[in-house]
């Protein structure tokens, strides 16, 4: 950790200077490229202690390039760089690599590696999320990051109705497991729509966009003691729902509401994930469909009065520009379970049960965030879960797990 | 006639899978039959069971126990390969979980052993041992032999063991509340005193088995200093705080009369016991496991190598607790009998149960002389095993009774 403060102080100021003075680097009409960086920094207090799990951590140490060359053609290259200031070293360091073809078409066309259009929230960047820490369902449903081509534009202009569609190689990096003989969802197809259907009416909440999401893959078997299925995880990233066999059809469904006016907003979505059990019971029988479910409901209110809609700058910076910075208050409440497509037979906590003995977790995150300029923030959260089956838990008959966090943040 | 044959064809089947609260835990360790368990696993699972059989790697199967005819079904149990030096990937040793994913234990049982017998070519030492254990009045578990299916084909012969768990500590000391240890071989170990760090003892030494969050590794600290540090003059006194101490000398004659190496007071350190602490109490009582290693030779001496184990050899140096001793090898070679008693009918009575399975068992396993490693075992290491059981029974209690009258200079 201390590493990682002197990073921050050695790279940090230097670049907000840098960034300030040059925004970005133009040759000529052909080429433009601006600096990403992205440092996260949290210190962590659990309840109860749990053991192997950092209490401080460097959560993201990114940099990376943006831009555009030859008029019509986007790019984007980053990666992570936390592996090299002492934190476990990532599977896949690069994040986001690819280049979008823009005016060519009718419609855009993305190719490269970057995240697939499933999940709203797991599609915001991490530093402008209003809490810490993604949803549950977010994290471990969603499906992240993936090599692929993606084709997106827009439709019925009054409603401002937006679409995506892409072919992935494989269906993300959040269903991925390190041990390599577990196999993950072949090639995946995904697409996302949304709109904002009351857009030319005077409600209050005309601003309300909807959209809807879905991904189709198809899970190989996996080499038994491996398995392949979605799973669940409390905060401190300890398991609560294991993997269990999967093979078959992995399909995501998911839909989603976003409002912003003024210096509030509330976001909510609701996602399903079904996974086809073929031949996966001990008596190599067909078992019932895995059902993965999460939601959540999230408000926010600036109360320094700034407006949420747009990308939020602070009216008056913290010391430079003799104000406070701007103060939000967010609230959240979340569920992931997981559970069988039916309920006969006796409910079992096995990874071939024909009944799944549901587990879910219950979260109620509390926050702060105070952004001190549009380069940094800082974000204060307290966590509480509640697990309904205390015997597949962290801590195994404890069901209540509480997090303190507080995350100092900057980007560019 | 359609509709009689299919109600017929309904009822048969109600009563071949019948639910098992008919039944008892009692019947499922008659030792008057051979039984016959079949699991139904995912091949690939049982494949891996095999090839990572060093690993403690939980797998699901469902378990068909056919008694008396009856295909008695539980669903959804957790097997898992077991043992130390018998873990075999080609006939596993195996721990089977009724309670693990579903929290339902099956006739009040909430796991049970499947023993593979690799480190005894007779595949008898271990149920003698313990149907001796409770003729000595000693708690011990109960146990059958079985024929083991898995996914229709024989998978060998094997022992049904009643785990030591709650689920016994209910059956033979009415309660399941106080600490239960299970002993961990990591190395020669005699009871010596190991620093006054608990984590020395707990749960490294002594696994918890119940309150494994909180396993009060400082009283066994405790016992194990007493053990090591209490002069002379209070050593029983001091000791028997902790341990029942006459319990104790009992259960190692018993072991030593079966010629047990790898009990309590074994070759290499101490090793095949729980340990159980009372429930509002500090004293705590052994609790016998694993007896492959015992029926070792016939000369085995009765003190075996009690001066090697700080806690044998202080104990036996207590002229009381040495007189139990003694009384209890007595006891053990008048309750065994000589050629024609007790002991050789329960070999032969086992003998002639077994047979027929352990001879069409092409996966047995035992050590060949020499110790070498874990290898096929012969239908003729099998029968001369039961051979040496039988002269072992015939004449292990004269043998000890020959000892009893040279022990006075010890």
């Amino acid at each position: 950790m201390r590493t990682a403060v002197f990073t921050f102080a050695l790279v940090v100021w230097p670049t907000i200077l840098w960034a300030q003075l040059v925004p970005a680097l133009e040759i000529g009409e052909s080429v433009r490229v601006e600096l990403k960086v992205k440092l996260q920094g949290d210190f962590r207090r659990f309840s109860p202690l749990l053991s192997g799990v950092e209490t401080n951590q460097l959560s993201r140490a990114r940099l990376g390039l943006k831009g555009r060359v030859l008029g019509h053609f986007d790019y984007e290259v980053e990666r992570e760089f936390r592996g090299t200031f002492g934190a476990t070293r990532l599977r896949s360091p690069w994040t986001d690599v690819y280049v979008e073809v823009r005016d060519y078409f009718p419609l855009r066309l993305k190719a490269g590696k970057f995240k697939l259009p499933f999940g709203m929230e797991e599609n915001t960047s991490s530093a402008n999320l209003d809490f810490v820490y993604r949803t549950r369902a977010s994290d471990y449903l969603s499906p992240g990051r993936d090599r692929g081509i993606l084709a997106r534009g827009q439709f019925l202009r009054k409603w401002r109705g937006n679409y995506e569609g892409g072919v992935f190689q494989n269906d993300g990096e959040n269903a991925h497991e390190k041990d390599a003989t577990a196999k993950t969802g072949g090639a995946t197809f995904a697409a996302h729509v949304t709109g904002q259907p009351l857009r030319e009416t005077t409600l209050p909440i005309r601003r309300l966009e909807l959209g809807a999401a879905v991904t189709s893959s198809d899970v190989p078997e996996s080499e038994s003691p491996a398995k392949n299925s979605l799973r669940g995880h409390v905060v401190a990233n300890q398991a609560f729902f294991h993997r269990i066999f999967v093979q078959g059809r992995r399909l995501r469904l998911g839909v989603e509401m976003n409002w912003a006016e003024g210096p509030f907003s509330v976001k909510s979505e609701f996602m399903r994930v079904s996974e086809q059990r073929k031949k996966m019971g001990v008596e190599m029988q067909d078992l019932p469909d895995f059902i993965s479910r999460g939601w959540y409901l999230t408000g926010t209110w600036l109360v320094t009065g700034e407006d949420k809609s747009d990308e939020l700058h602070p009216k008056r910076d913290f010391l430079t520009g003799r104000g406070i910075g701007a103060i939000e208050l967010a609230i959240r409440y979340e569920r992931l379970g997981f559970g069988s497509a039916s309920q006969s037979g006796i409910p079992s906590r096995s990874a071939r049960a024909p009944n799944i003995l549901e587990n879910s977790d219950r979260v109620l995150t509390l926050g702060v965030n105070w952004y001190l300029n549009r380069f940094s923030k800082i974000q204060i959260n307290t966590v509480r879960e509640i697990l309904e089956d205390p015997q597949t838990v962290p801590i195994p008959g404890k069901s209540r797990y509480s997090t303190t966090v507080a995350r100092l943040q900057f980007h560019l | 006639m359609r509709k009689m044959l299919v109600l017929f064809s309904s009822v048969l089947i109600l009563l071949c899978r019948i639910p098992a609260s008919a039944q008892t835990a009692g019947d499922f360790f008659d030792p008057q039959i051979l039984h016959e368990i079949r699991l139904s696993i995912h091949p690939m699972d049982w494949q891996s069971l095999k090839a990572r059989f060093e690993e403690n790697i939980h797998y699901t199967a469902d378990f068909h126990w056919i008694f008396h005819g009856r295909d008695i079904l539980v669903e959804q149990v957790s097997v898992r390969s077991r043992g130390l030096g018998s873990r075999s990937g080609v006939k596993p040793g195996i721990t089977l979980a009724f309670d693990r994913f579903t929290d339902r234990p099956f006739l009040g049982l909430k796991t049970i052993v499947l023993r593979n017998n690799t480190q005894d070519a007779s595949m008898l030492h271990e149920r003698v041992a313990m149907a001796f254990m409770n003729r000595m009045g000693v708690p011990a578990s109960r146990e059958a032999h079985t024929r083991l299916y898995v996914n229709g084909q024989y998978a060998g012969l094997y022992s049904i063991v009643e785990d030591v768990d709650t689920a016994f500590l209910q059956r033979v000391f009415g309660q399941s509340g106080g600490y239960l240890y299970k002993y961990a071989w990591w190395f020669l170990w005699f009871f010596e005193y190991l620093g006054a760090d608990p984590a020395q003892y707990s749960p490294y030494l002594f696994y918890p088995e119940t309150h494994e969050t909180t396993p009060d590794a400082s009283s066994i600290e405790r016992m194990i200093r007493a053990i090591n540090q209490a002069p002379d003059p209070y050593f029983q006194d001091e000791v028997s705080r902790y341990l029942d101490l006459k319990q104790v000398m009992t259960y190692m004659a018993i072991d030593a009369f079966l010629a047990e190496t790898d009990g309590l007071i074994g070759l290499y350190g101490t090793n095949n016991f729980y340990l159980y602490r009372f429930e509002n109490s500090m004293q705590s009582q052994i609790i016998p496991w694993d007896k492959s290693h015992s029926f070792s030779s016939l000369d085995w001496p009765i003190f075996g190598v009690a001066d090697t184990n700080v806690l044998s050899r202080r104990a036996l140096a207590v002229p009381e607790l040495r007189a139990v001793y003694l009384e209890t090898l007595r006891r053990a070679a008048e309750l065994a009998g000589g050629a024609g008693g007790w002991m050789e009918q329960e070999i032969r009575h086992e003998y002639n149960q077994i047979r027929e399975a352990a001879l069409e068992d092409t996966l047995k396993q035992c050590y060949p002389p020499g110790n070498e490693p874990l290898g096929s075992c012969s239908n003729e290491a099998f029968e001369s095993e039961v051979s040496f059981l039988i002269r072992f029974a015939g004449q292990r209690a004269a043998h000890v009774r020959q000892q009893l009258p040279l022990t006075e200079g010890f």
